[in-house]
């Protein structure tokens, strides 16, 4: 379960942010979380609340939003998306495709107070 | 909602005209890698092997595919030719590492203490004592696990991932950040395929849904098959 760690790694960014920004409460995050990143949305939302019990942290809200694979095909050039580990062209079919995105657990934004 | 103004547009929060309020709340958009801490030491310890022209070679795959036992096979092949140093995590205990000890080959142990991945700052730790004098090769062995190690890259250049016949031909479809991740994938244990009902083609082929390029090279430390193949490929990458 490296969630926690996943987890850990989202917390200590967000009070750096906080300390960036001279805030002093975090209200939530929001990850994108790649299909292939091997993270489970599940265990990084159960995990969460380990990680935020106290401090500035306290009672942030945690949203998790999907991020397609995103191809490009070297072969007809389109660009695709698919909700599916599937490395393979949307259009034409072809495997021979670059990941432009979805690899990654992404911060996407935070909202602080204070 | 949004928690500015009520409008429902959660992420479209403007930046607040009284940022000093304790009550209101802006939004920070940041677009940061969760693990860019990770990625950053791992892209060190890259740099720190190059400058010594050690290639680092990441071993995954799930418990019991047999890691330890293609690597035993590989230190006594390659270690009269090669200059070989071999990290080796495990959960607990330094089983491994003793296994592989009494070849000629440093070999380090990382005892994770539960985790069940090896983290870049594990590897950077060790990398003085374990490969100070630029060895050819450097190998880790991950810990057991087809879900987390996938995630955390080491600064390795190549991951090579084991897949023994004994388990299921749709293990990539059913793990695919981690076969996405492998360059290589040996198929191990290939003398028991007579024994099982193990589909060889259609497990290549789900391989090459997750990677389209990937090699796998069919091989078993016991009979000998294919090891040539495996070895070949460690000696090219060593000479790079």
């Amino acid at each position: 379960m490296h969630e926690l760690s996943l987890a850990s790694a989202i917390a200590d960014t967000a009070l750096g942010v906080l300390e960036r920004e001279g805030a002093r409460r975090l209200v939530s995050v929001r990850v994108r979380l790649g299909v292939l990143s091997c993270a489970r949305r599940e265990a990084l939302e159960s995990v969460f609340p380990l990680v935020t019990r106290d401090g500035p942290l306290a009672g942030a809200r945690l949203e998790v939003v999907a991020d397609p694979l995103v191809l490009r095909c070297e072969s007809c050039g389109a660009r695709t998306e698919t909700p599916r580990p599937v490395l393979r062209c949307g259009a034409c079919g072809a495997s021979a495709v670059r990941v432009e995105s979805g690899r990654d657990l992404v911060i996407d934004s935070l909202e602080v107070a204070g | 909602m949004c928690e500015t103004c009520g409008c429902g547009e959660a992420g479209r929060a403007r930046a607040p005209m009284r940022p000093a309020d304790p009550d209101t709340v802006r939004r920070v958009e940041l677009g940061r890698a969760v693990l860019a801490d990770n990625d950053a030491i791992a892209a060190a310890n890259r740099a720190w092997l190059d400058a010594r022209g050690t290639r680092m070679v990441d071993l995954v795959s799930s418990p019991g595919s047999g890691k330890t036992t293609l690597l035993e096979a590989t230190l006594d092949a390659l270690a009269p030719e090669l200059r070989l140093a071999v990290l080796a995590g495990d959960v607990q205990t330094e089983r491994d590492a003793d296994r592989l000890a009494g070849r000629g080959v440093p070999v380090a142990a990382v005892e994770t203490g539960g985790a069940c991945h090896l983290e870049a700052r594990d590897v950077a730790r060790r990398l003085d004592a374990l490969a100070g004098d630029g060895p050819d090769l450097l190998i880790v062995e991950n810990v057991g696990n087809l879900v987390c190690p996938a995630a955390f890259d080491l600064g390795q250049h190549l991951r090579v991932a084991l897949l023994s016949v004994t388990e299921g031909e749709d293990k990539p479809l059913k793990y695919p950040a981690l076969f996405h991740r492998a360059a290589v994938v040996l198929l191990t244990k290939v003398d028991l395929l007579p024994h099982l009902r193990f589909d060889v083609a259609a497990c290549e082929a789900n391989l090459r849904t997750v990677r389209p390029d990937v090699r796998v090279i069919r091989v078993s430390a016991r009979s000998g098959e294919g090891m040539e193949e495996w070895f070949d490929l460690l000696r090219a990458e060593a000479a790079r």
